[in-house]
């Protein structure tokens, strides 16, 4: 008994220091976000907040109690499918984002000539804790309700979303604001 | 790549204007998003893609009026695509009244025909874009539902 509860003290100490780990801001100063381009692939394409917000939006329940109002089993049916797919295609978006991050910073650093291994260290760790919670989430999604991994959602939109922000240019070439009047 | 800086000043200030007149002359005069929307798409040449509105190309010019409609599009569409499945239903509700089309009738088009994919702009990201189909396509639905419980229980 006391064998367990050391490894469960144990086990919550090293999950607590992965978080603080993870969870540490890896953003630039204020003064740099602003000049960072998004990673925008195409004309069109959403920035990291609407990005975000769409996640914030297929992971939300708020649609499905819409939905469960309506007492129609067929329409229950029909929106866990198109949910589904819906949150697919954001999953397959956000490891695309990722994986033009990561190949981005790679040939960077190769051009660095001090590069700090802790950190480097600590951002590899970090990309393959966003891969796995991206397979994590695909399989949820998959074997249960899309509404289900709500708050990993969160976590992986957080640490996502910093990621994200603080990268320079991973697409070429970026979109244009589509809020403003610039030509295209 | 972004190439405003090579477009001369004036013809940002040719745009807003004709977004402004878009907005205060037209779109708000018309009700419901979903209403705005399709007007916009239908503002745009299915061939081309090009966005035309003889009325303001008279006062701000073919580029100013397109960069508006263009960008009004998009705006609406996002807002739209990002809206509850609760109020995008009350949209298509507001639509159906407007239309002066039989419910059912509106209802049976749009789920068979999809006309709606003609209202995505051109260059929509494809992930807000199939967020937007769903809804809407999950929204007729429940307008279909109301409207059979209704067939069935009156």
């Amino acid at each position: 008994m006391s064998a367990l509860l050391i490894f469960l003290l144990i086990a919550f100490v090293l999950l607590w220091a992965l978080f603080t780990f993870l969870e540490r801001d890896n953003s630039p100063g204020p003064e740099d976000t602003s000049s960072f381009p998004l990673p925008s692939g195409y004309p069109g394409s959403c920035d990291n907040r609407e990005f975000s917000s769409l996640g914030q939006r297929v992971f939300s329940d708020r649609d499905w109690n819409f939905i469960q109002r309506e007492q129609s089993p067929a329409l229950n049916k029909l929106f866990v499918s198109e949910r589904r797919a819906v949150i697919a295609h954001w999953l397959r978006e956000s490891a695309a984002r990722l994986r033009a991050v990561r190949v981005n910073h790679v040939q960077n650093s190769r051009h660095s000539a001090n590069l700090d291994v802790l950190e480097e260290a600590r951002l590899l760790f970090v990309f393959s804790y966003l891969g796995l919670l991206c397979w994590a989430l695909l399989l949820i999604v998959r074997f249960s309700h899309p509404s289900a991994p709500n708050a990993l959602a969160v976590h992986f939109q957080s640490l996502a979303g910093k990621l994200f922000a603080s990268a320079p240019r991973v697409f070429a070439p970026a979109a244009p604001d589509h809020r403003t009047f610039s030509s295209s | 790549m972004n190439t405003s800086n090579a477009m001369p000043r004036h013809s940002d200030l040719d745009a807003q204007k004709a977004f402004d007149d878009l907005w205060s002359r037209t779109l708000s005069r018309i009700s419901g998003d979903l209403n705005r929307l399709i007007y916009l798409a239908s503002t745009r040449d299915y061939n081309s893609g090009r966005y035309h509105h003889a009325g303001l190309e008279a006062h701000f010019g073919f580029d100013a009026v397109r960069r508006a409609l263009e960008n009004a599009h998009r705006e609406l569409f996002w807002k739209l695509s990002s809206t509850s499945l609760k109020e995008l239903v009350s949209e298509l509700e507001l639509y159906m009244h407007s239309s002066g089309e039989m419910p059912d009738e509106l209802l049976h088009a749009w789920r068979s025909l999809q006309p709606y994919r003609v209202a995505i702009p051109l260059d929509a990201d494809p992930l807000v874009a199939h967020l937007f189909l769903s809804n809407l396509k999950l929204g007729l639905e429940v307008l279909q539902n109301r409207r059979s419980r209704l067939v069935r229980h009156p």
